[in-house]
């Protein structure tokens, strides 16, 4: 079975009384959501605060799942809305996930930080390069690259049009790739 | 089909995600072999990608799971209470019955079977309580003030024997006020009774 099947079979397993099914789920999907939201919300403490918010409710509505969609993209909307409540909380008037200005203080990443980057890529230098990115264009693309969605579960997930995910997606990658040729990659050896 | 620069740009990220038309792709390509710029721009977009499967798969504290479930768990608990009110209610909703049936065969005046049902109506659909108790009004051929007045005087005797089950069982006060209310008025009607045969008709 593939992990598709065996979150089916976990939320069949839930619905009808094995409470065990949700240790399960949660074993399964923790990390994957958690680092979404690290990367997403800058904090651990807060990742780990709205993770658990966001596991909640979704183990909560089970009821609201469809069985015919992934259950990881339903999943990845709740970490999603729970965010948002969370930024939204912490400050109501200023932020938003869709806001290009609104990016929460995340990791270095002025241009010192670019400047003093190692020529060879690694996670670490990426991951501060792609928290330097708007929220707004990191989070499609995190989706898209590393939890592999498609176009259109990113859609679901965000509820946007998929024309806009395109075009977020477009615009993420092209910001990266200004980076990564600002922190030295793409000259002459490349 | 020959693109240049301006054209193939933008669409090097639909190259990459392979969905270009094998066409376009071709005319893309094409061009890649012969534009050393475009091909560096093809080649930091792919990184860019390739750079994203490096990030690190991040892991919550030892906790997390325990407090997920714990309060998974309560949360649960907590959605059992509506459910269980529900059960309250329709214990209460039996009891009430059961109170009005004895009424029914035993009080003087005596509640008419009529009168029973109406109780049981308002106390499943409150909502509906006013319209019932408009219709007994006119079954009793009194005005709705006046009716309401002598529910009111009979539902003070009834509450007292009403209200026991609806506040031992925590069902919501509004219900048993309805619906004491409104067997307080079936009691009323038939104390007086000058049904109008046309009026009855009427309410059929």
């Amino acid at each position: 079975m593939n992990d598709c099947e065996d979150d089916r079979a976990a939320v069949r397993r839930i619905r009808a009384g094995d409470d065990s099914a949700y240790a399960e789920l949660l074993a399964r999907h923790r990390d994957r959501v958690f680092s979404f939201l690290l990367r997403l919300l800058g904090s651990p403490q807060d990742a780990e605060d709205v993770a658990q918010e966001a596991f909640v409710k979704a183990f909560s509505r089970l009821d609201s799942y469809d069985s015919a969609r992934p259950f990881v993209s339903w999943l990845f909307a709740v970490a999603h809305h729970a965010a948002l409540d969370f930024l939204r909380a912490r400050r109501p008037a200023a932020l938003s996930l869709d806001d290009p200005d609104g990016a929460p203080d995340l990791a270095d990443s002025g241009p010192d930080a670019e400047a003093a980057a190692e020529a060879a890529l690694d996670g670490r230098l990426i991951e501060r390069l792609l928290a330097a990115l708007p929220p707004l264009y990191r989070e499609p693309l995190m989706l898209r690259h590393t939890q592999e969605m498609g176009i259109s579960e990113i859609a679901r997930v965000l509820s946007l049009p998929e024309g806009t995910v395109k075009v977020r997606l477009f615009r993420g990658r092209d910001m990266l790739k200004r980076k990564l040729s600002a922190c030295g990659f793409g000259g002459e050896k490349f | 089909m020959k693109v240049n620069c301006d054209q193939a740009r933008p669409r090097l990220q639909d190259l990459l995600e392979g969905i270009l038309s094998a066409h376009a792709a071709a005319a893309l390509k094409s061009h890649l072999v012969s534009c050393a710029g475009c091909r560096r721009e093809k080649a930091l977009l792919a990184l860019a990608v390739e750079g994203m499967s490096l990030l690190a798969v991040r892991r919550p504290s030892a906790a997390f799971d325990a407090r997920v479930l714990a309060a998974a768990a309560a949360a649960r608990r907590e959605r059992v209470h509506p459910r269980f009110a529900v059960w309250a209610l329709d214990v209460a909703a039996t009891v009430t019955v059961l109170w009005t049936a004895a009424l029914a065969a035993f009080a003087r005046p005596r509640l008419s079977v009529s009168g029973a049902l109406s109780v049981v109506h308002a106390l499943r659909h409150p909502a509906a309580a006013l319209s019932v108790l408009e219709l007994r009004a006119v079954e009793a051929g009194l005005s709705l003030p006046e009716a309401l007045r002598a529910a009111r005087h009979a539902a003070a005797v009834f509450s007292r024997v009403h209200f026991i089950p609806g506040s031992v069982l925590g069902v919501l006060p509004i219900q048993c006020m309805a619906a004491t209310l409104i067997a307080g008025l079936a009691v009323a009607a038939a104390a007086r009774p000058r049904h109008d045969p046309a009026v009855s008709r009427r309410i059929r």
